[in-house]
């Protein structure tokens, strides 16, 4: 039977084709969007109203074909070719580099995609600067390979941090910031091509849009392991980020990316580093936005504020201590402890409040005073693994320093911490010890507690049996004993 | 011991995975930035910035709406629950004799390690152990151990019940003086714990007999016979009375083709 007309011309794809396909690309999407969200890069997608032919993400071969020719063609015949085929062309590219496909890896990789891209850079009018600028920022945002060949374009892209037009600027800073999430290599070779003054200065923009992207390059430029984190100090990156952090306050936005540079700045760094930008007064600043940010704020906004708080808290006992005489600091880690909203908000609160009572006595007590052991207590009986882990270790430095003894004895606390016991994590395996220590020896009715709770006493045993730590066997083995009380000498003396 | 103490943490530690995720799918779903065109100028980039902050979300929320549901969709299936879930997960065991209990994710292998892994499968005891197994096995299904402690010369048999330590003993009461002096071990402790496996009706809390466990299984007569008999009954297997080869005319199973 002769073939269809239709099928003469139109390559007819099963169902089962096509639905591979779609899972194809959906994975495709996944996985893209994982190493965006994981290694903090930063996508500039295309809203699809721009682009007619994107409802669906999906293409053929030969469309992509036809877009390359089409950028080769224009580029070729640059100087009589037609400015809306260039930027249509450009446009299409930036979108499909969202997700890229085969083809266009192919061509990013081993074609001439990114000496066109630098031509369109060094030739071409504002519009389609600002187009292949797109290209190039996505091809960052993407996964290592891709990323490396926008490198080599690094010289074509410092010239346009100065440029007089906003959105250039804006447009090579991220693609910069892009770069910089990378990894350590690309961050070193960064530097080494001059990279960081630029965007040091490009700090002290005046506008919020630049502000924010700049803030974003320079937070992923101060990322660790880097040879040059100093110099950030030397370029006096705290001292102009806190100004713009006192010009921008009403800017939550603004505010929560100043806000990461300080995170970076501060993140397991020495203590004469922290001092610098405790001394520049961002903390101040970032505390008050905090604390008048509206009650639906989203996570987002404020993870950075209680990121750099975390970071400073764990530092000496000084520098935990002046941040908790800082007005507003300790009613804010009650209100964020109870946030329903955000998860990783509770979370890191919890964590910033370890360190605080891990601290000075004095920094404890106004931590129970504010009403906070309830809290821990309720968060530890309920709340699912991390969260409790973390919650548990803020508990048992505040009964180690001697408070709130009288809230220990409680069934469903210890037998939370039974439960730790049995955990595959010998941390959590250690704080289990001891704190039932301090429950069945130093208080009252402790032992009662504990014998009502059950597989308490097997799990106390199955450690002796197991475990290789001479000190947590001690420990427990003495306190086997003391629950078996003085029956048990009996028995051996028989 | 547990000493309170600050941690200091790297940006790239696992414990702010959360943190980040939520922060980089905000920027991508929220803040999504519509084109500033070429033509503004910086004295007007302020203005028009405004003008946009202003105009520009509702633009956004309605032209951004089908990318935003697309990798909220893909974003919650994948990051949200398989990613994160695992620290709260639960897993439900239904290895004998566990009868469907639940345990948190995180703790699910160890426990697997010590309530199922561990097994004897002559007697189907539980050990915590690969270590206390191996005792199990050489104390109490093991003839030339029944055979070495049976000989009135002694000698080192009994093993100390931590794998670091090489220590031996001549019975089982001097191991367990040495656990007790020198490795610190509860003087209640389960001490026929290699004999009898981990008991799962929960023990009684007046449970004092500690005394003379290992010992049970020491034949002192050098008979054979008498050994033997010891063998079977602490092998707890069942052999045959006899064992013949060779045709017999009653056996039932007759091939024909010899006939």
């Amino acid at each position: 039977m002769p073939p269809r007309f239709k099928e003469l011309y139109k390559q007819t794809r099963s169902s089962k084709d096509s639905r591979q396909n779609r899972l194809l690309q959906e994975a495709q999407l996944r996985r893209l969007q994982r190493e965006q969200v994981f290694m903090g890069k930063r996508l500039r997608l295309r809203a699809p109203q721009d682009s007619e032919t994107e409802s669906e993400y999906e293409f053929t071969a030969s469309d992509m074909t036809g877009i390359i020719k089409g950028l080769e063609a224009s580029c070729k015949a640059y100087l009589s070719g037609k400015h809306d085929e260039r930027m249509d062309a450009l446009q299409n590219l930036s979108v499909k580099l969202e997700q890229p496909s085969e083809e266009l890896r192919e061509f990013v990789l081993e074609g001439k995609c990114i000496e066109l891209l630098v031509g369109f850079l060094t030739q071409a009018d504002g519009d389609e600067k600002l187009q292949s600028l797109w290209c190039l920022t996505n091809i960052a945002a993407s996964e290592g390979r891709l990323a490396e060949r926008v490198l080599p374009a690094t010289p074509h892209l410092l010239p346009l941090l100065s440029s007089s037009i906003a959105e250039l600027t804006n447009q090579a800073a991220w693609a910069l910031g892009n770069l910089a999430a990378e990894g350590e290599q690309m961050r070193e070779q960064l530097y080494a091509l001059g990279a960081l003054a630029p965007l040091v200065s490009l700090l002290g923009a005046q506008d919020p849009v630049v502000l924010q992207t700049a803030c974003f390059a320079v937070s992923n430029m101060a990322r660790k392991p880097c040879s040059y984190f100093n110099r950030l100090f030397e370029l006096d990156v705290p001292q102009v980020a806190a100004k713009q952090l006192k010009r921008f306050a009403n800017d939550p936005e603004c505010v929560a990316e100043l806000a990461w540079v300080f995170a970076y700045l501060t993140a397991a760094s020495s203590a004469q580093q922290v001092d610098c930008v405790l001394a520049s007064g961002a903390v101040d600043v970032l505390l008050q936005c905090a604390v008048d940010a509206a009650d639906g704020a989203p996570g987002a906004l404020l993870i950075p504020i209680i990121r750099t708080l975390g970071n400073v808290a764990a530092g000496t006992d000084a520098q935990t201590h002046a941040l908790v005489a800082k007005p507003g600091f300790v009613p804010l880690l009650v209100k964020y402890i109870e946030s329903r909203a955000s998860r990783a908000v509770e979370k890191e609160t919890l964590w910033v409040l370890s360190s605080v009572t891990a601290g000075r006595k004095e920094d404890v007590h106004a931590m129970v005073n504010a009403g906070v052991v309830p809290d821990l207590v309720r968060i530890i009986e309920t709340q699912d693994y991390d969260i409790k882990k973390e919650a548990a270790f803020s508990l048992l430095n505040i009964a180690l320093v001697g408070e709130c003894l009288e809230d220990l004895p409680n069934e469903r606390l210890v037998r939370e911490f039974v439960g730790f016991l049995r955990s595959q994590d010998p941390q959590l395996v250690r704080m289990g010890v001891q704190f039932i220590a301090l429950v069945a020896d130093d208080l009252d009715g402790g032992l009662g507690v504990l014998r009502h709770v059950e597989g308490a006493i097997d799990a106390l045993e199955n450690l002796v049996a197991v475990t290789e730590d001479d000190d947590t066997r001690a420990m427990v083995s003495a306190l086997i004993d003391r629950y078996y009380g003085e029956d048990a000498e009996v028995a051996i003396e028989q | 011991m547990y000493v309170p103490a600050k941690r200091r943490l790297a940006m790239d530690d696992p414990f702010f995975d959360l943190g980040n995720a939520e922060t980089n799918i905000y920027f991508h779903i929220k803040k999504h930035p519509s084109p500033i065109t070429i033509a503004t100028t910086t004295t007007n980039s302020k203005n028009s910035d405004s003008d946009n902050s202003s105009s520009g979300n509702t633009s956004n929320d309605n032209s951004g709406q089908q990318a935003i549901t697309q990798i909220n969709k893909v974003l919650e299936t994948n990051i949200d629950t398989q990613y994160f879930s695992f620290s709260t997960r639960t897993i439900i065991c239904h290895e004998p004799p566990c009868q469907g209990t639940a345990h948190p994710a995180m703790s699910y292998e160890l426990h697997y390690d010590q309530m199922h892994r561990n097994n004897c499968s002559t007697c189907n005891a539980i050990f915590p152990s690969s270590h206390w197994l191996d005792l199990h096995i050489q104390e109490y299904h093991d003839m030339f151990f029944q055979a070495r402690i049976a000989r009135t010369d002694g000698g080192l048999n009994y093993s100390c019940f931590l794998p670091a330590c090489v220590e031996m003993f001549e019975s089982a009461g001097e191991r367990k003086e040495h656990m007790i002096d020198v490795h610190r071990f509860p003087l209640s402790f389960t001490w026929d714990l290699v004999q009898d496996g981990l008991r799962h009706a929960g023990r009684d809390d007046d449970d004092d007999d500690d005394g003379n466990d290992g010992d049970d299984e020491c034949a002192e007569d050098m008979d054979v016979d008498l050994i033997t008999a010891g063998f079977k009954q602490s092998l707890r297997i069942s052999a045959p009375e006899k064992i013949t080869f060779g045709r017999h005319e009653d056996n039932q199973y007759q091939y024909d083709h010899w006939k």
